[in-house]
């Protein structure tokens, strides 16, 4: 479902769904809904632009 | 308090398209856990399949289950990758970089006299395991990695979301569940999980917190049980137990080491992620 949510942005069902589990997802209350993870040696920058509807 | 845990994606990291590999765990209180039962079991009947794999289902179908989510007592925590930040190499870079980590400190360790042969054992066998594909392969190693973070995390909600009263009894008992990935036995990274967890939530990059009242009497279950002398807290006994009807299902051993940490009023973060 997450993963849909990221791999698919356009798909507005799929947002509908995730936006409703979304603020469960965070920890805290001005927190991300997800982690973004990776190694330290990682390379590129993060896609804000397909992640911000969703974190 | 159970816990259940899945990834979705190979943690390929293929080289020719976008993809994102993501690990969730779905945090409920024990008394909760026979209404998410008769609520899959229910769907599973309706939609005529053996799992509810989102990727799978029909999207408006993921509506429903996700408002049946948002509805209960139910915590989510989710972490992600994709291959835009991580790449194979990268990974394989990665773990030289450990596998050259735990040679230095196996040789401080030794010129400082330690001779617990134990030790030596345990850094040749993680060297090992760090440096050599052929004993586990780099998406499972990225995939065991990473949800000893997602387990923290996972962890730390339990705690942090269910402060009220109303839950001391649920976090009383802890149960683990992640899905297995072979029936039968545990795969190459399953193993690595089951050994390094422990001792990776026992270092200095993940600590716990409690409320300080949960010490006061009546003392919080969770405190009682797993507190120890000294404001310690005991991952040895937060128990695994197995519960759920998936074929493949794993629960988590706690046991396998001693490991303890202080309580802190702060997270902190792991510096070898971000």
């Amino acid at each position: 479902m997450v993963c849909k949510a990221i791999v698919e942005p356009e798909n507005e069902v799929i947002y509908a769904a995730y936006s409703l589990i979304r603020e469960n997802l965070r920890t805290e209350r001005a927190g991300q809904a997800l982690s973004l993870v990776r190694y330290a040696t990682g390379q590129d920058n993060l896609d804000e632009g397909r992640y911000r509807p969703v974190l | 308090m159970h816990l259940y845990f899945d990834e979705s994606g190979d943690f390929g990291f293929t080289a020719d398209r976008f993809d994102a590999y993501v690990q969730a765990a779905l945090i409920s209180p024990g008394s909760f856990v026979e209404k998410i039962s008769h609520y899959v079991h229910n769907a599973k009947r309706e939609l005529g399949v053996e799992e509810l794999h989102a990727a799978e289902l029909p999207d408006e179908k993921l509506i429903e289950i996700c408002r049946f989510l948002d509805g209960g007592p139910l915590s989510l925590v989710a972490q992600v990758t994709d291959t835009h930040v991580m790449t194979d190499a990268q990974i394989t870079e990665h773990r030289q970089e450990q596998a050259e980590l735990l040679e230095r400190n196996i040789e401080k360790y030794k010129q400082s006299g330690g001779q617990w042969e134990g030790a030596v054992v345990w850094y040749t066998r993680h060297i090992k395991r760090a440096a050599l594909a052929s004993r586990i392969n780099n998406s499972e190693y990225v995939q065991a990695d990473l949800f000893v973070n997602l387990i923290h995390a996972a962890l730390f909600k339990s705690i942090v979301r269910y402060t009220d009263d109303a839950w001391r009894d649920d976090l009383a008992d802890f149960h683990f569940v992640l899905d297995g990935k072979l029936p039968g036995k545990l795969a190459a990274g399953e193993k690595e999980l089951n050994v390094l967890l422990v001792p990776r939530l026992g270092s200095n990059d993940y600590e716990l917190v409690v409320p300080t009242n949960w010490s006061a009497e009546p003392v919080h279950p969770f405190v009682a049980k797993f507190g120890t002398d000294g404001d310690k807290l005991s991952l040895n006994r937060i128990s695994s137990t197995g519960c759920g009807s998936r074929s493949h299902t794993r629960t988590l051993a706690f046991s396998s080491s001693t490991s303890s940490r202080t309580w802190s009023a702060r997270r902190s973060s792991n510096p070898r992620m971000r």
